[in-house]
């Protein structure tokens, strides 16, 4: 059954038809906001609000819009809205600073070395830490392009659909992307030596 | 080509973007600086972690689980749409029933102020006044 169908039927009030759409796309509303969010369960949690979400606006879904890059879409702001909200929830506890066009650099040097606990991690844990605190400080617009490229696959053509800008923007918030990924990781290098 | 501009072109060379010149140069350098092939490994390993994160999957309930929770989301909607009309009615019955208490208890007020000035102790004192107010008002419109 195709998308339209589905969502035609959802429409009319089909439960069956929606858990269809959701076992179609939740796999891949998960990848984004896990890209964004870093945490298996927060990223649960967007998936639903996500599904919630059509569900409360589904007469006004409008059936010629594709459904990915809607889902795509409102999967990113919200999981944005996660990190924003677990933000000022843990303003005076451990959790990263994201803030979107800042220059992130001193807090990621910061916060990865000074803890004496990072020379005890295992260090599988700690790659992994420092991919998600690289990802994490990434400005807002390379930060979404490269989760849309990188965890979703998605060419640069959907990236730019989905983000509303041209193919060449995307191109450049990519590259920046990468560029300042690899200076955060190669700086990670240098302190493990 | 230097280990700098190697350096700033790892990651590009680990995802393939770079033109086929560019790529050889790079590969032959890593073949032969130690430093940048352990910088290269390191980098590489890190960003495989992308590829691992992709096999997490969500929770095999997620559907049953935000199923569950449309009764709730529909039955609050409706409520609200409901509710919404009648609670306004209820507000302004309210405002209303307050509003005339209100008047009611001025108006009351002012005619015990004016019960108390027209007491007994004073009341001929009152109809003199009123009395003689009313023959000069009447003596001076003849």
């Amino acid at each position: 059954m195709h998308d339209a169908e589905l969502i035609n039927e959802i429409k009319s009030g089909s439960e069956s038809a929606f858990r269809l759409l959701i076992d179609r796309y939740k796999a891949h509303c998960f990848n984004i906001a896990f890209g964004i969010v870093q945490d298996k369960e927060i990223a649960e949690d967007v998936v639903q609000d996500v599904f919630l979400k059509f569900w409360e606006i589904k007469k006004d879904f409008e059936l010629k819009a594709k459904f990915s890059t809607w889902m795509y879409r409102v999967a990113t702001n919200m999981a944005l809205n996660k990190i924003r909200k677990n933000k000022l929830m843990n303003a005076f506890s451990k959790f990263p600073r994201l803030d979107s066009n800042e220059d992130n650099d001193g807090y990621f040097d910061n916060k990865m070395y000074q803890q004496p606990e990072v020379e005890t991690k295992k260090h599988n844990e700690y790659v992994k830490e420092s991919l998600k605190i690289a990802i994490d400080s990434l400005p807002r617009r390379q930060k979404i392009a490269f989760v849309l490229n990188k965890y979703e696959k998605l060419s640069y053509r959907e990236v730019a659909d989905i983000m509303e800008v041209s193919l060449q923007t995307v191109e450049s918030l990519l590259f920046r992307a990468k560029e300042n990924l690899q200076k955060k990781l190669l700086q990670v290098y240098k302190n493990l030596d | 080509m230097e280990c700098k501009n190697v350096n700033k072109k790892l990651i590009f060379y680990i995802d393939d973007k770079l033109p086929l010149d560019e790529t050889l140069e790079i590969q032959k350098h890593l073949n032969e600086c130690e430093q940048c092939n352990a910088k290269y490994e390191f980098l590489k390993q890190i960003l495989s972690q992308i590829e691992a994160d992709r096999d997490i999957r969500p929770n095999d309930f997620i559907a049953t689980r935000i199923l569950a929770k449309l009764p709730a989301t529909e039955k609050k909607y409706k409520l609200k749409k409901v509710l919404s009309p009648v609670l306004i009615a209820i507000f302004m019955f309210f405002a209303i029933i307050l509003g005339k208490l209100t008047a009611d208890f001025y108006y009351t007020n002012e005619l015990k102020n004016q019960v108390e000035y027209v007491s007994k102790d004073n009341f001929d004192q009152y109809v003199i006044e009123e009395l003689d107010y009313t023959s000069y008002y009447y003596v001076e419109n003849q």
